[in-house]
């Protein structure tokens, strides 16, 4: 089963780089007053290899979106210190965290992806219109012919279904080359096959433009597309394992929660 | 951005025509103003050209009354000394005189009340002409008259009818021998003329050996400046030499001044439209930006800076602006019309002309538009910009209890502030502190408002809802959830309800205070009147004393002079019409210094208010000018009650300083005061034919009248805050428009499980009543305080007593609240169509 899903791990064409296109060191983020205190990164330590596929997992509010916001630059840390490339995202002001967000860091998210009055394809242009750039033609047909939405790439969101518009967030996401691509569980709301359809385009777009993708997903199938995952647990990193198979995550989450 | 702004407007097309309309109304009311003022300005100076085209020079006697006082006549010398003068090709003595009034077959006064009716001269000469025939002869001997074509055609007078006409002789019968226009209008801007030949003319107005102006015409090279330079060496001091150009537009500029208040007052009401649009508009995007929360923070997580939220929203607005604005500028025109009818139906004629629609309409319309739209969305653009990327992907908890408590903190300096400064304007009469006083307050309550919408709806309205079942439930429910949008959209209703308000405690007060007044100052039982200069003619009076039952008959002028730059009216009436003690007393002036007898001595009796003004004491002289020259008046008396204006003098010294001796009013004293309602019949029939246009009024009509004049401009008020109110209602229907599509997944909901579209449709009216009538019980409260202030301010105007209309205040909160439920109609009909399927869909 998960061999059939994953055909494209086994012929990558671009390897993982070894630099580290993101960083947490020693992230603590803290919801709420003293008393009723929630510790939802708690001296977290994580980096991400550039030209990989990283998965993130854990149970239910063990901190995963949380860490995503926080390395993305959506949410700041109560302390500690993030990274983007060789930059120092923590220290950066709003102004600058925008432009990061513009120019090297992409998203997909679980739902709500587009902006409703837009449609399919001004919502994956949308990035480049917002910083002013050109876009690509040659790329944008290369990014567009991959997520196969053949005629409805002149139909607003409305008129799309839920896989359909996850695929247009992430040929948006795709689409300015960004250093990073975030995704918080972006087959979350998809049956098996259209989430599938969703994790080999990402995987391809490691393997084949070396493309840095941080994933959260619940789902062992799903994170079985990444290089590598890791595994939280109240705010912390208690593990991680590379090149994993279904399988062998599922039998290690049951380990983890035994 | 550019996009998803055009997007935004092209995909809510009917929010944003409704919400352009918000705009479009007030700015064709900015544009219908300017509009209508500037083209009665052009038609007003091309008829005045045109009536002096052949007037060179034109002689008058010195008058620093103003151009509105009537002036002294010159003696008919004159005319021998200007056509001495070189350079005079023709001279012509003319006879120009108000007072006059034509009568109708029904016996009424034609034309309107206020507008003079003019006894005139037809000219011997007609190049100085003003006016044409159109049908007949010019009048060529002592029983013949012609009339200008309005007054014929109101009237009804064809050429060879009797025509009476009320001189300074009395009512006479004249046959009419032409009808003729002023220029290229009909009449005089509503005013009327009867023309005579000049000798009958100077007969009639009371002007034998003597002319009101002389024209001249140049011989062929001379220069009309040149010519009056000469003609004013040899006339003298005590007479004018005006160039015809300058007649024209001393003239004109006459109109344009009276213009320029009417506009001004207009354009107060057309700012409070623009300002209650502003309002919708305000809370039209501060919904939407409330509403696209995650596409906002979608824009700023993908890199949109918060200049380029605050663009978009910007730019949308502007879109809205400019379409409004032009709208409105079309808009304007049809206003224009309708302001027209409005100035008809208050007395002034307007003759029509070509449409000016100058730059500066145009300009101050699309600016003043545009602005308007921009300005009132910057708040919600800001706090659009402050939405966090990361609410893209969670669902924040809001800040808004600190935000809350913020808005509540600025409300409430604000309130205070603004009722600081209304009672400065009340305690200093100043209209400005008062005005400023009362916007502050208006945005400090709709800052509070939210506050109090919970409260409100859980007070008043739930016992009353809970009675219409569900839907009522769910709408008290539903405005109170979205407090801050139910007080907004309340909010601008507010403002109209308000102003509709004071002007209704105002209207009460004045009314109130004027019966008062009359009560115990008024001591005659019947008075005798006529509207307009004319008043009842001399003779009238005296032709009423040999009367059955008549037992005093009081005659009451007026008078124009000056004080200082001030021109001001006088009264006269003798002192044993107006001393309490006296059998015939038929004013009680309510004297505290003095005695009133002392005008009977040539003695000035004076108000209280202007005695403190300018800290005049009995014995004190005063300096005033007359149309006959200088005088000095020495304070008699001082009175407290100023209904009769605030200078009296004697009839004897106003028939010393005053060649008119028109009485205004009689005022009559019955022997038997049983027996007022034969007596008043004795007098009207007496009238009946020498002055049948007069009024014969017992106390009870006369009080009544007077209401009738305040009632009217009341409604005149009324009628200009309507289109406030009909904003405030366009608001209303944006706002439930607005609930309706942020519900659309509830309302599906509701259907899915059982609720009919009737119980959809009664339940988003039902959301409306509350809104409108919350807003209506707001401006009640704010317009009754206004009212009071303002009655307060007025009080050295003669307005003493606070009178609440009750009974008019509840009639316009349930028209309002109605009308909130109408305007309603159309979203609630959007709602109960919505397709449940795609409904419970949608998120
Ligand atoms: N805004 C917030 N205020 C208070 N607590 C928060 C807030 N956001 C997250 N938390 C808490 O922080 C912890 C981590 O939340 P986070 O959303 O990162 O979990 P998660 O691993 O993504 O969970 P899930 O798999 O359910 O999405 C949770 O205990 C959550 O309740
Ligand atoms: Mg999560």
């Amino acid at each position: 089963m998960a061999a059939v899903l994953i055909p494209h791990k086994d012929v990558p064409t671009v390897e993982p780089t070894g630099v580290a296109a993101s960083r947490m060191v020693q992230g603590v983020k803290t919801y709420g007053a003293a008393d009723a205190e929630v510790r939802a990164l708690d001296d977290v330590t994580v980096s991400f290899e550039s030209g990989a596929f990283t998965a993130i997992m854990g149970p239910s509010g063990s901190g995963k979106s949380t860490l995503m916001h926080c390395l993305a630059g959506l949410d700041d840390l109560t302390s500690g210190t993030v990274y983007v490339g060789d930059e120092n995202v923590t220290a950066m002001k709003e102004r600058a965290r925008t432009r990061l967000r513009r120019e090297r860091i992409g998203f997909i998210f679980q739902a709500y992806n587009l902006i409703p009055t837009l449609t399919a394809i001004e919502n994956i242009v949308l990035p480049k219109r917002l910083a002013h750039r050109q876009v690509d033609e040659e790329w944008l047909d290369t990014v567009v012919a991959q997520v196969n939405l053949g005629n409805r790439l002149d139909h607003t969101p409305s008129e799309l279904s839920g896989g359909q518009q996850q695929r247009v967030a992430v040929a948006r996401a795709l689409l300015s080359r960004p250093e990073l691509v975030f995704a918080d569980e972006p087959t979350g709301n998809l049956d098996s096959k259209a989430g599938a359809e969703i994790l080999r385009f990402l995987r391809r777009a490691v393997d084949e433009f070396g493309q840095t993708i941080v994933m959260v997903s619940h789902d062992p199938i799903a994170a079985s597309y990444a290089d590598r995952i890791v595994f939280l647990a109240d705010g912390r990193v208690i593990d991680e394992m590379s090149h994993p198979t279904a399988d062998a995550i599922l039998d290690h989450l049951k380990a983890l929660s035994a | 951005m550019t996009l998803i702004a055009w997007r935004n407007i092209m995909r809510h097309k009917s929010r944003t025509s409704f919400l352009a309309l918000c705009v479009v109304i007030g700015v064709s009311f900015v544009a219908g103003t300017f509009v209508l003022t500037d083209t009665m300005t052009n038609v007003f100076t091309r008829i005045f050209d045109q009536a002096y085209s052949g007037v060179a020079v034109s002689v008058r006697s010195q008058s620093d009354l103003g151009a509105d006082a009537a002036r002294p006549p010159m003696p008919d010398t004159v005319l021998d000394t200007v056509r001495a003068v070189p350079g005079v090709r023709l001279a012509d003595g003319g006879v120009f005189t108000t007072g006059g009034r034509i009568i109708d077959a029904d016996g009424n006064q034609v034309g309107n009340q206020f507008a003079p009716t003019f006894l005139a001269s037809w000219p011997a000469t007609p190049e100085f002409s003003a006016f044409t025939l159109v049908d007949g002869a010019p009048p060529a001997a002592a029983d013949e008259v012609v009339v200008d074509l309005g007054t014929a055609t109101a009237a009804g007078f064809a050429v060879g009818d009797d025509v009476r006409v009320q001189t300074t002789r009395g009512l006479q019968t004249f046959e009419l021998v032409g009808i003729a226009r002023y220029g290229t209008a009909s009449n005089m801007g509503g005013a009327s003329a009867a023309l005579f030949d000049l000798a009958t003319a100077q007969v009639e107005a009371d002007r034998v050996g003597s002319f009101d102006d002389i024209s001249i015409a140049a011989s062929d090279g001379i220069d009309a400046v040149a010519l009056k330079a000469d003609v004013q060496a040899a006339v003298g001091s005590r007479f004018e030499a005006v160039t015809g150009t300058d007649l024209s537009s001393e003239s004109a500029d006459a109109i344009t001044s009276g213009l320029s208040f009417f506009s001004t007052f207009l354009l107060v009401f057309a700012a409070v439209s623009l300002f209650v649009g502003a309002f919708i508009v305000y809370n039209t995007f501060a919904i939407v930006v409330a509403q696209r929360t995650r596409e906002m923070a979608l824009l700023r997580a993908l890199g949109a800076d918060g200049r380029q939220v605050i663009g978009s929203i910007l730019l949308e607005s502007l879109i809205i602006g400019l379409l409004a604005s032009a709208a409105g500028l079309v808009g304007g025109i049809g206003m224009a019309l309708g302001l027209k009818q409005l100035l008809s139906a208050i007395g002034f004629d307007v003759p029509t002309g070509t449409v000016v629609v100058l730059p500066r309409t145009i300009l101050v319309s699309i600016a003043g538009g545009v602005l308007v739209t921009m300005v009132a969305a910057v708040a919600p653009a800001l706090r659009a910009a402050r939405v966090p990327p990361l609410a893209a992907v969670r669902t924040l908890g809001r800040p808004t209890q600190a935000r809350r408590r913020g808005t509540v903190a600025v409300g409430l300096a604000l309130l205070v502030a603004g009722i600081a400064f209304v009672v400065l304007g009340v305690a200093s009469i100043t209209m400005v502190w008062l005005g400023l006083g009362a916007v502050l307050t208006v945005v400090s309550v709709s800052l509070l408002a939210p506050s109090i919408v919970a409260p409100f709806v859980s007070a008043l309205a739930a016992p009353l809802l809970r009675l219409r079942g569900v839907s009522g439930q769910l709408a008290e429910e539903n405005a109170s959830r979205s407090a801050r949008r139910t007080a907004t959209t309340a909010s601008a209703l507010m403002i109209g309800t308000a102003l509709i308000a004071a002007s209704l405690v105002l209207a009460g007060s004045i009314n109130r205070s004027a019966e008062q007044v009359l009560d115990s100052g008024l001591r005659a039982d019947l008075i005798v009147s006529a509207d307009g200069a004319a008043g009842i003619g001399s003779s009238a009076t005296e032709s009423l004393r040999n009367i059955d039952g008549v037992a005093a008959v009081a005659a009451y002028r007026f008078g124009a002079f000056r004080i200082g730059a001030d021109t001001l009216s006088v009264a006269a009436m003798d002192g044993s019409s107006l001393d309490p003690a006296s059998p015939t007393v038929m004013l009680d002036l309510d004297v505290v210094a003095g005695s009133i007898l002392a005008v009977d001595g040539g003695g000035l009796a004076v108000s209280k208010r202007v005695a403190d003004d300018h800290r005049w004491e009995v014995g004190d002289t005063v300096a005033a000018d007359f149309a006959s020259g200088p005088q000095s008046l020495q304070i008699g008396a001082i009175y407290t009650t100023t209904a009769f204006g605030d200078y009296v003098i004697s009839l004897a010294t106003h028939a010393s300083l005053f060649a008119d001796s028109t009485d205004a009013v009689a005022f009559v004293r019955t022997a038997d005061t049983t027996q007022v309602a034969a007596v008043q019949a004795l007098i009207t029939e007496r009238l009946a034919t020498t002055a049948p246009a007069a009024n014969v009024q017992d106390r009870e009509e006369y009080a009544g009248a007077l209401r009738a004049q305040v009632n009217q401009l009341l409604t005149l008020v009324t009628a200009l805050v309507l289109l406030a109110v009909v904003i405030a209602l366009l608001g209303v229907l944006i706002t439930m428009l607005l609930a309706v599509l942020e519900r659309t997944h509830e309302l599906g909901l509701l259907r899915a499980i059982g609720m009919d579209r009737a119980g959809i449709r009664s339940m988003v009216r039902w959301e409306a009543a509350i809104i409108s009538t919350f807003g209506a019980l707001l401006g009640v409260v704010l317009g009754v305080g206004l009212g009071y202030a303002l009655m307060r301010t007025l009080r050295d105007q003669g307005v003493s007593t606070l009178a609440m209309p009750y009974r008019s205040l509840a009639v316009m909160v349930v028209l309002v609240s109605v009308a909130g439920v109408v305007a309603s109609i159309y979203p609630a009909r959007r709602a109960a169509r919505l397709n449940v399927l795609k409904a419970i869909a949608a998120e």
